[in-house]
């Protein structure tokens, strides 16, 4: 009944890292570019490169994403926001009683690790149960 | 919710990777389904009505408490 190149959007990924990496080495060798912001290109190039590779081969037959996936991703993703607004909650009166000095970088760095874990978290949780 | 997806694939020797791909969703999503561990959309579940060539509502066998307002 559906008869997909599955593999193409990767393909295009695939394709856009190299362009990237290509990019920030060219950049490098002219020395147009600092050394931190070539080495974050080369970086962002590099794992684009592999992610888009390894899902080209798991990927090559069927769907990476479909309805159940979506539906999971989406309500990890809420459950994630909300979480991240409790402890959003939290730094700030933390910090309006002076309990602990925070830094800009150290609430950045929290809110970081708070929103990707609870995301993880949930989305396996999800995937689990088969259903939200 | 019971399905009788499994049943309809062994009659049509169909595999979950392969109604999975005729019906363009995961294997997994196969599994849940099959399992009545998560309810399909009306579209896939007319996607696999047709491919098993069953009706939706002899597939899909809801229970009394399924279905409370």
């Amino acid at each position: 009944m559906i008869n997909k190149n599955y593999s193409k959007k990767f393909k295009i990924s695939l394709i856009f890292g190299v362009i990237i990496l290509l990019l920030g080495i060219l950049l490098t060798a002219l020395n147009v570019l600092t050394e931190s912001f070539s080495s974050v290109l080369i970086s962002v190039g590099l794992v684009l490169i592999i992610v888009s590779y390894v899902r080209m081969i798991k990927y090559k037959d069927g769907p990476a994403k479909d309805e159940l996936t979506r539906k999971i991703a989406d309500r990890a993703a809420a459950y994630s926001w909300f979480y991240t607004l409790i402890v959003l909650f939290i730094i700030f009166w933390i910090d309006y009683f002076k309990l602990i000095v925070l830094t800009v970088e150290g609430v950045i760095s929290i809110l970081y690790i708070v929103m990707i874990f609870t995301m993880i978290f949930y989305q396996q949780w999800f995937w689990k149960k088969g259903d939200v | 919710m019971k399905t009788i997806i499994k049943a309809l694939r062994q009659k049509y020797n169909l595999t979950q990777e392969d109604l999975a791909l005729k019906v363009g969703v995961r294997r997994e999503t196969i599994v849940f389904i099959e399992k009545g561990s998560y309810n399909p959309s009306l579209k896939l579940a007319k996607k696999i009505s047709l491919v098993l060539k069953e009706k939706i509502d002899n597939i899909f066998i809801f229970s009394k408490g399924d279905l409370d307002f």
